[in-house]
């Protein structure tokens, strides 16, 4: 168990370091800071005196290297933009986006497993087949303009909640309510037809033969064993959360971590993209092997080594 | 004025609703049990022996399975009329039962010690931790299970075949039903296990009186486990009668063609007696009786009307119009 956690985790660091050279490169391509920098009139040697300053006149390969160095010591280089350490910037916004993130994994986990397994248990009802309407519209419309009508219908119209912004409760609803919808849905489908898989089983018959209620048949008994494909596409849409935040907190003006790196990108300020995603990547990597190490715990039959 | 049987199924009738029509699956079975009996249920394939039974529990398939008719008296109540609180009382401490496949069953995801368990925990019968263990402990060496334990933190996968349905038959015992019904039990085991479930079974039954209903095809098996013996044919039972009786003079034709069908150890056939003829199609029931079309003692009669079930001079039950002629011994 513990080889194999270590193993994975070897695996995550070389899939990281993947990530920062993609990133690295790929920023370097979109443009040259240099120009947003200074200000309209300013001469050509002003531009090379400020690449030499900011390191961007090294080759590429020197430029990565100087950046390992740095963040292996965990720095990440100043926010051209900013001017304040990168990492600080990006710690300071994670709150945000995990309190974001993480009120909408709970909607999606909770909506999702209440409304599939119920369909599940209720098949052919009126319920369900509501149930199976919903899912296919929350998987089909498209996150921003759910974000854009939401915003319209019950932030402009009515006005129950803030249009954007961060600082009352109101202000999460809307966007985690967005952000909920597809992975919702996504949930609700697969929870559905694992439980078909496993109602029909004996061992289900049995625990009705036992004296056992209907919930505990269906929570207990049922559920337990369609655990797994539930807990992995939880895992998946955990460690996704992080990522889909970009969208939704630049709909809402959120102030997390992804509208800062559309903000960074925008300003090209490579320090804060490059920080930022090396924590969400390095997000997605722990969440992913926290999952794989869950499913020794949800079946028996698995044994890591 | 005689006491009240532990178990009596009135003109029991179950339908199946499918896409092709209404499948009369039981079809007016009535049979009655005392305490200590045990019945072998037989009869081919699709007669609806499974229905019965989980008729009786109520644990039909929803929303395909319906029972529409009769009643189930057990303990003085009508089990039909219950409502679902209190038949879950019944189910399990009441009336227990042992399906048929013992390698699915057990829930693969929880342990020995928590699926034997569950059923004291649901009445309550445990006094703590320990208390629950050792009751879990007595049951599993009840079914003998060897060093059991070593086996309560195991998982049914660590199990043979032949050691899970013991195990199934241990959570039925935690219970300590006043009837155990079992559904085709042994089908999935070899014969040396079988035997040795069977064994087991009939042991139980003595040591704790309780009832029994064995589903089975195999009329040896009925003859070593039962006293009274049930043949079901289309969703009714045909003859019901002591096991010594029905087996050695069957009343009905349909029972004699089933021994007819056995093999007879020791000697050697070329080929065994087959039935000739399909079972009924139950979407079409014939409107006479249903064996008729296969019966070699059918007569114009047959055609018209379902015979009804009869009790005989000796005691047992058969439907079948040749007996009234006189036709049958
Ligand atoms: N889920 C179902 N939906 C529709 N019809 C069913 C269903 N289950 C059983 N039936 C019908 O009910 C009839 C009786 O089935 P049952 O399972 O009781 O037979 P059985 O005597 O137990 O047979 P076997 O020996 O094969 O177990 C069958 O003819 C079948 O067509
Ligand atoms: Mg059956």
């Amino acid at each position: 168990m513990l080889r194999y956690a270590l193993k994975r985790l070897g695996v995550g660091l070389l899939c990281l370091v993947g990530v920062s050279v993609i990133i690295f490169v790929a920023m370097r391509l979109a443009g040259d800071p240099t120009l947003l920098l200074l200000p309209d009139d300013a001469t050509e040697q002003d531009r090379i005196e400020l690449r030499q300053e900011l390191g961007l006149d090294k080759p590429l390969p020197v430029q990565y290297a100087i950046f390992v160095a740095g963040a292996v010591q965990g720095d990440f280089g100043m926010s051209t933009r900013w001017k304040m350490p990168a990492m600080e910037l990006v710690l300071a916004r994670l709150p945000a986006t995990l309190q974001l993130a993480g009120l909408a994994f709970s909607l999606a986990v909770g909506i999702g497993l209440l409304s599939g397994v119920t369909s599940a248990t209720a098949r052919g009802s009126v319920f369900d087949q509501c149930v199976r309407l919903g899912v296919t519209l929350g998987l089909a419309v498209p996150v921003f303009w759910v974000g854009l009508i939401f915003i319209m219908v019950f932030a402009v119209d009515l006005g129950w909640f803030p249009t954007s912004g961060r600082g009352s409760f109101a202000h999460l609803i809307l966007p985690a309510v967005t952000m909920a919808l597809n992975p919702a849905a996504a949930m609700s489908r697969l929870s559905r037809s694992a439980m078909l898989g496993v109602l029909g089983a004996d061992y289900i018959k049995m625990a009705r033969v036992k004296g056992n209620s209907e919930a505990r048949v269906v929570w207990k008994h049922g559920l337990r064993n369609a655990a797994i494909p539930v807990a992995t596409l939880a895992g998946i849409q955990l460690a996704n959360m992080i990522g889909n935040t970009v969208v939704v907190e630049t709909i809402f003006a959120w102030p997390g971590i992804g509208k800062l790196i559309i903000d960074a990108i925008f300003a090209r300020d490579f320090a804060v993209v490059q920080a930022a995603i090396c924590v969400v990547a390095a997000a997605y990597i722990i969440l992913n092997l926290a999952v794989d190490l869950t499913y020794g715990l949800l079946d028996p039959q698995i044994r890591y080594d | 004025m005689t006491q009240a049987p532990l178990l009596s199924v009135e003109d029991l009738r179950t339908y199946c609703y499918t896409r092709a029509g209404v499948v009369k699956a039981v079809d007016g079975v009535r049979f009655a049990l005392e305490r200590g009996d045990s019945l072998g249920l037989v009869g081919e394939s699709g007669s609806g022996k499974s229905m019965t039974c989980n008729s009786i529990l109520r644990l039909l398939p929803k929303p395909a399975a319906r029972t529409v008719g009769g009643r189930v008296l057990w303990d003085g109540r009508d089990l039909l009329t219950l409502s679902e609180r209190e038949m879950r009382r019944v189910r399990g401490r009441e009336i227990g039962m042992i399906l048929q496949d013992p390698l699915i069953s057990l829930n693969p995801v929880f342990t020995i010690a928590n699926q034997v368990g569950e059923p004291f925990r649901l009445r309550g019968a445990a006094k703590g931790r320990s208390d629950l263990r050792e009751k879990v402990l007595d049951v599993l060496r009840q079914v003998h299970i060897p060093s059991p334990e070593a086996r309560l933190s195991q998982y049914p996968f660590e199990f043979s075949g032949g050691m899970r349905q013991r195990t199934v038959a241990a959570i039925a015992l935690a219970g300590s039903p006043g009837l155990l019904i079992a559904d085709e039990p042994t089908t999935s085991l070899d014969v040396t296990i079988q035997d040795q479930f069977l064994r087991l079974l009939r042991e139980l039954q003595e040591k704790t009186g309780m009832a029994l209903i064995l589903v089975t095809h195999d009329l040896g098996i009925v003859a070593e486990t039962c006293n009274k013996v049930a043949v079901m044919y289309a969703g009714k039972i045909v003859e019901f009668g002591d096991v010594r009786q029905v087996l050695t003079s069957p009343a009905h034709p349909y029972t004699e063609a089933l021994l007819k069908a056995l093999p007879v150890p020791g000697t050697r056939q070329k080929r065994l007696y087959q039935i000739s003829g399909e079972p009924p199609n139950l979407l079409d029931p014939p409107a006479g009786c249903a064996f008729e079309p296969r019966c070699h003692r059918a007569m114009q009669a047959c055609k018209k009307a379902r015979p009804p079930i009869k009790r005989l001079s000796d005691g047992r039950q058969a439907a079948c119009l040749a007996l009234e002629a006189g036709e049958v011994r």
